[in-house]
């Protein structure tokens, strides 16, 4: 651990939260740069823990011609 | 599209609480004291939670043997609403830890996998411990994971390369620096007492060779001498800057031994010494003061 006290830890552990609570509306894109800054902070064995998760996944939505019908 | 892994972000969950732990240490509380001596053991072990698993499920056989049921009963009882369905067991088990913060892990540990009253059927599990009480189970596995923990944390210490060609470089460099005095003999008796000592079954040999040159130094500065005054003249040299007392009763405890141990005589009156690792001691302490004699003399011949 990199000095860093349990404050900066816990608010860490509140934006994980949020982030969670996004759920299917996840934005990505500004939780790779939370966990990006998160990974910084992090000595080798939590980040060796840390960097094996799979926090989400994209999958492609269909696309549509204009005036077919999904079924 | 967007799909979260909800038990990923758990796993996230229980690191961060796990750095908030270890920010907030408090060595002066016991429950801290042994909850951070778990931490260490994960930190280090990248294999913790499957082993922990493993011991849980009662794959290790000092533990006792969980089913899909029991695994699920295990949890709920403590608490942690998981269900096991179907999964490899000890995975599955390696995943619900892993979801968990280390002071949950140690929750789990002392009020579940050490559950006494769990301890009571493992006589038919083991065939070589039919006798032992639930006491002795108990004990069996408290010694297992005693070990478990303490080889985790030790799992990233490397080996010095010292140790693991079983080297001593003290003794390499007494056994690296040869005899070269002007007397032949002399240097013929030191090196051949070092191999000697080389194969264990020859210390003995080797540790009457050493004395023999201990006795044909003493004489090294004999042209026309007694003995007594080129040991004199010996113990003079070696002294140089040092305390001269120190080495002459260095010189005279190991002639005590030479003469009163059955090393270089025999008579049955000579005291017997068994022990190889007193073999080994009294070989090196000679060694020790003959290689200070021989660096002393080659000094003095420059």
């Amino acid at each position: 651990m990199k000095n860093k006290t349990d404050k900066s830890f816990k608010l860490y552990l509140e934006e994980l939260h949020q982030f969670q609570e996004q759920a299917k509306s996840l934005d990505v894109l500004e939780f790779e740069e939370w966990k990006k800054n998160l990974l910084k902070d992090l000595d080798k064995n939590y980040k060796s823990r840390f960097s094996n998760l799979e926090f989400y996944t994209i999958t492609e939505e269909p696309q549509f011609e204009e005036g077919e019908v999904p079924f | 599209m967007v799909e979260i892994n909800i038990e990923d972000f758990k796993k996230a969950e229980a690191i961060l609480k796990d750095l908030i732990f270890e920010a907030k240490f408090d060595k002066n509380k016991v429950s801290h004291i042994k909850t951070i001596k778990l931490l260490k053991a994960r930190k280090e072990n990248i294999n913790f939670e499957i082993e922990l698993a493993e011991r849980i499920c009662g794959d290790n056989t000092n533990y006792p043997y969980r089913s899909s049921f029991y695994l699920t009963k295990f949890f709920q009882d403590l608490g942690f609403q998981y269900v096991h369905s179907g999964e490899t067991r000890r995975f599955w088990v390696q995943n619900v830890l892993k979801q968990l913060c280390i002071e949950e892990v140690a929750y789990v540990i002392e009020k579940g996998l050490f559950l006494k009253r769990n301890y009571k059927d493992l006589q038919s599990r083991a065939e070589d411990k039919k006798d032992y009480s639930v006491e002795q189970f108990l004990q069996c596995a408290i010694k297992d994971f005693r070990k478990f923990i303490d080889e985790s944390i030790a799992a990233n210490e490397t080996v010095s390369l010292i140790d693991i060609l079983d080297l001593n470089l003290n003794i390499e460099l007494l056994f690296e620096h040869r005899a070269n005095t002007k007397d032949e003999e002399l240097n013929i008796l030191i090196e051949d007492a070092k191999s000697r000592f080389l194969n264990p079954k020859d210390k003995h040999i080797a540790v009457e060779k050493l004395w023999d040159a201990f006795e044909r130094i003493k004489t090294y500065f004999n042209s026309g001498k007694q003995k007594l005054k080129s040991t004199e003249d010996l113990v003079f040299l070696i002294s140089k800057g040092f305390n001269n007392d120190f080495l002459d009763e260095e010189f005279r405890k190991l002639t005590y031994i030479g003469n009163n141990y059955r090393i270089r005589h025999h008579e049955t009156n000579k005291k017997e010494i068994k022990d190889p690792k007193h073999l080994t001691y009294l070989f090196f302490r000679m060694l020790c003061l003959i290689d200070l004699c021989l660096v002393a003399l080659e000094n003095n011949s420059v």
